[in-house]
């Protein structure tokens, strides 16, 4: 699997950002279908699509991350060698009496270095709430001379306006850069490793430089009251990772004995060639102490930040990038002509009482049986007796209809009520027949169109009678009404 | 014809457009109350990437069905022609004002559409469906019914009956305003039996849309994740002059912390919304923060908060962990006394403080300055809330259907349940747990992989609403966030 660098992190961020454009919605979805085999990984998957969109439309913060990275690496590790050049020479250079001191180098090459290795150490391994209780004075410490707490206490010498601004303008780049704190953070350790390399790298080739083409005379000197037996056995205590397999670097008792001095009495030299004994020694510490602690660390770094990225850089891939382009594109295409009529305002016609005078009943697409209370009831009204009771619509033919239209011209009765299930909306069909009917009947008799609710007595309902009053409206016949049953009525 | 194209039919009024709206995933059609609204057939394509896989015709409903079969019995065609018939009528009758809405509805059909026909269930069957039923059979295409119950479920039975023998068809009830998602795809599924070439296109559509939609929920998910996030570490500042008193400036602080809270609340709203394609809801909802003046409601704590026995086993979770420090420090000789001493001061602490409202923390910080510092929110109560809230938003807007154009009712008022009862206390306490870890988190990407693992644990919660049957909740694992009062 292909491993995502910072610079693919922060284009992916980038692109993301935003969301997706159309177009760029339509490229996503055409990238899916190109790459099928890795809709199931997601970090491919969208390296890949980094790939192809180039950056084109989002400034190219990745690659300059990934230039600026570059640069700070090198100029990191030419200080690293600058440094190690310049301490190892101040180190080897003659000091008077004109000995190199063993234990100035075994300070600073092995033990500044292995407690600053230590440190590094407990900081990676300890959880982060334990981190902050051991290192927090020391965050505190360097968060009083940190460039954003400088510019701050700058600033308020310069009045409000300068402070407030300096205090957004510092909000805002600790905003950004806590985005990804534990990612700079670790990069920011990487480089430190580079100077720690380096540095090392610098002092064992400056340290052979001086070896090869110099007499080196190493001693070894301390104001305390320690034998030479002790350094001795000190020296073996460091010696010790290549003892047995690089005997010749390893200092023996009597060159350790031979090669004390002291500073306020100068001694006669038996065998200058031996003073020079210590340097396999000295570079071996180098190599152990200094150079592999530091090539371990530097790869235990890189691997850490390179999980890091690579964790970022998934979960966006998967959560953010890989349904964009492997979510199936589920759209809906409007084919037609979309038309629609909205019922216009009219003027509704307004209920009716019946006149007194013979009725004549039309019982549509069968509202009701023939012996529904209704129908009984207005059977024995005196007033407006039902004097004929003709069927039409529903399952009869057209035929049918034009018979009842007939029997009811015939009857020459003083209104027609009509009975429908308020429910029925198909207006077509009993327009159809009301405007025949009108044809026969003649225009000045009342024709009263009266909607029931369902046959378990209820009320029509107002809605559906308020659709029958719409409708019946468009006939434009202005002795046509809906007449709404009421509850009691069906009783 | 290889895509499957279904001319929905039916008296005019019973729900076609809706239908419509709710299988072909579009809020294009027109819906109204009103009959005869639908002037033109209009078929709606589904593709996926790029593909159709089906369609649906929006038609006109049947206005003379009755005087269409007279002219084609008048014809006298024997009944293998009666196809041909119809073909015969639309040709002979296009433009014809009075047979208009015959035309329209019949063109998709004489082209090869299947027919999809769509009836009330809470009107019963009667005489006036009896032309266009024949005229359906008569057409020779393959028919499908569907029995919506507009107002209520009470003819459906009948309806099946007389649909299955006047048809030869099974009949689903299907109401398009309130069907799950799952009966959805139950009668997509159905589509893909019509004819046999259907059913590789139709698989398709399923398995897009079920894909779509658990996206759709992951997506949900990590919105609320997120909002979570945002609201847990939210805070207000203030920077006042050292001689001035900072008593007066608190209360505008904690003001300014509600008001961001409700629009992160509404912000992540409005994200759901999008992620389940509902862009534009007008909605209705009291607001995360109601009484005026104080920052947190008792209403709403009551009501979307834990329980005290729920929230005293969350709030345990805390504590134990300081008990079992205390353990290891003493190298296990405590016999683990410390994590159960801890384990119930923790339980005790959360059941005492179950009913007290939310407290802001206003902080002081010198930097040459006063700075006054509101929030975060520390109470897990309060995430509680919010997470109960959201999944309560959530649910009704998965479950809100292209064919509802009101507006998105959230009446708190309505609501009795949490969606987080469907928890374990292991479950409860575990969001608990990440809650705390999650609060005042100053390291963005940690606070992204806490978010992560809040997404993972209430993804269930949040899909919960497909498992949900039709019928009200049954016990645990079940959450309907139907009002209680439209629940069977």
């Amino acid at each position: 699997m292909a491993r995502p660098t910072l610079g693919n992190l922060l284009d992916l961020e980038a692109l993301l950002r935003d969301g997706p454009t159309e177009a760029m919605a339509r490229r996503d979805q055409q990238v899916g279908a190109e790459l099928p085999d890795l809709a199931d990984r997601p970090r491919d998957l969208a390296l890949a699509w980094l790939e192809r969109n180039g950056n084109g439309d989002r400034p190219a913060a990745g690659r300059r991350m990934e230039r600026v990275n570059r640069l700070l690496a090198v100029a990191t590790a030419i200080v690293g060698v600058l440094a190690g050049l310049v301490t190892t020479a101040g180190l080897f250079s003659y000091q008077r009496g004109g000995r190199v001191n063993v234990l100035h180098l075994l300070a600073v090459f092995v033990g500044v270095q292995g407690l600053l290795l230590i440190l590094l150490v407990v900081s990676m391994m300890l959880p982060a709430g334990r981190r902050r209780a051991v290192f927090g004075p020391i965050h505190d410490l360097l968060r009083l001379i940190s460039p954003g707490a400088v510019a701050l206490s700058v600033a308020r010498w310069f009045g409000p306006r300068a402070r407030n601004t300096t205090q957004r303008t510092v909000d805002d780049l600790s905003q950004r850069l806590s985005t990804h704190a534990r990612i700079y953070k670790w990069l920011a350790m990487g480089y430190s490793q580079i100077f720690a390399l380096w540095f090392n790298v610098a002092a064992i080739l400056t340290a052979m430089c001086f070896i090869v083409f110099t007499d080196v005379a190493f001693g070894w000197s301390t104001t305390l009251d320690v034998s030479a037996q002790w350094v001795h056995q000190l020296s073996l205590v460091i010696a010790w990772p290549w003892v047995g397999w690089l005997d010749a670097a390893v200092p023996g008792a009597e060159l350790v004995e031979a090669t004390r001095h002291f500073r306020a009495a100068p001694f006669a030299v038996d065998d200058p060639q031996r003073l020079g004994g210590w340097w396999p020694f000295v570079i071996m510490a180098l190599v152990v102490y200094g150079l592999l602690p530091r090539l371990i660390s530097m790869t235990m770094v890189s691997l850490r930040l390179r999980r890091l990225i690579g964790g970022h850089f998934d979960r966006l891939a998967r959560l953010d990038l890989a349904p964009r382009l492997v979510r199936p594109a589920v759209r809906t295409v409007d084919n037609g002509r979309a038309d629609h009529q909205h019922a216009a305002p009219v003027a509704l016609p307004t209920d009716l009482p019946l006149i007194p005078g013979p009725t004549a009943l039309v019982i549509w697409a069968g509202a009701c049986p023939p012996d529904d209370p209704v129908i009984l009831k207005q059977s024995n009204d005196t007033a407006s007796p039902i004097m004929l009771t003709v069927e039409a619509g529903g399952r009869r033919g057209i035929a049918d209809d034009q018979q009842a239209i007939d029997a009811v011209a015939r009857a020459d009765t003083a209104q027609v009520l009509v009975l429908v299930k308020a429910w029925d909306t198909a207006f077509g069909d009993i327009s159809d027949f009301l405007v025949e009917l009108r044809k026969a009947i003649g225009p000045d008799t009342p024709l009263l169109i009266t909607p029931l609710g369902m046959s378990d007595g209820q009320a029509p309902a107002r809605r559906d009678v308020e659709q029958w009053r719409r409708a019946m409206a468009q006939l434009r016949d202005s002795a046509l009404r809906v007449r709404p049953i009421t509850q009691e009525a069906r009783r | 014809m290889n895509v499957p194209v279904l001319a929905v039919v039916g008296h005019p009024n019973k729900g076609k457009s809706s239908v419509v709206s709710t299988l072909a995933l579009t809020d294009a059609p027109e819906i109204a109350p009103d009959s005869g609204t639908t002037r033109h057939s209009t078929s709606y394509t589904v593709k996926v990437d790029d593909q159709p896989v089906y369609a649906l015709v929006d038609t006109p409903g049947f206005q003379r069905a009755r005087g269409l079969l007279n002219w084609i019995d008048e014809q006298a065609i024997s009944p293998a022609d009666q196809p041909d018939a119809l073909r015969r009528f639309v040709d002979q009758h296009a433009g014809e004002p009075r047979f208009a809405d015959e035309c329209e509805l019949l063109r998709p059909i004489v082209e090869g559409a299947a027919i999809l026909y769509v009836v009330d269930g809470s009107r019963p069957y009667g005489e006036e469906y009896d032309a266009e039923i024949e005229l359906l059979r008569r057409s020779g295409q393959p028919i499908m019914a569907l029995i919506n119950p507009i107002d209520d479920a009470r003819f459906v039975e009948p309806w099946r009956e007389a649909l299955e023998r006047r048809l030869n068809t099974a009949a689903h009830q299907f109401n398009p305003m309130t069907a799950q998602f799952g009966q959805c795809i139950e009668l997509l599924e159905a589509f893909g039996h019509l004819r046999g070439s259907w059913r590789e296109p139709i698989q398709r559509a399923v398995v897009a849309l079920k894909t779509q939609r658990q996206q759709q929920h992951d997506q949900a998910a990590h919105c609320i994740a997120r909002l979570l996030g945002h609201v847990l570490n939210q805070t207000t500042t203030r920077r006042v002059e050292d001689d001035q008193p900072t008593d007066a400036h608190e209360s505008e602080l904690r003001q300014r912390l509600r008001q961001e809270l409700a629009e992160l609340e509404a912000e992540a709203r409005r994200e759901v919304e999008a992620a389940y394609g509902h862009r534009r809801i007008a909605r209705q909802e009291a607001e995360l923060l109601g009484v005026e003046g104080d920052l947190f409601s008792r209403e709403v704590w009551l009501r979307f908060g834990l329980s005290r026995r729920q929230l005293a086993e969350a709030g345990a979770a805390g504590v134990a962990v300081v008990g079992a420090v205390g353990d290891a420090t003493l190298g296990g000789a405590s016999l683990l006394a410390g994590a159960l001493i801890g384990a119930v001061a923790g339980g005790v602490a959360g059941y005492f403080g179950a009913g007290r409202l939310a407290r802001t923390r206003v902080s002081h910080v010198r930097l040459g300055e006063t700075r006054l510092i509101c929030g975060p929110v520390r109470d897990v109560q309060f995430a509680f809330v919010v997470l109960n809230r959201a999944l309560t938003h959530q649910h009704v807007v998965a479950e809100r259907r292209h064919a509802v154009r009101s507006r998105l009712e959230l009446d708190d008022a309505k609501t009795t349940q949490r969606p987080t009862d469907a928890l374990d206390a292991a479950g409860r306490r575990g969001l608990g747990r990440l809650f705390k870890q999650i609060t005042n988190q100053r390291d963005v990407d940690r606070r992204r992989e806490i978010e992560a693992k809040i997404a993972e644990r209430i993804e269930p919660l949040v899909s919960a609403v497909d498992r949900a049957v039709g019928g009200p909740a049954t016990g645990r694992g079940q959450f309907d966030p139907r009002p209680d009062d439209s629940r069977p």
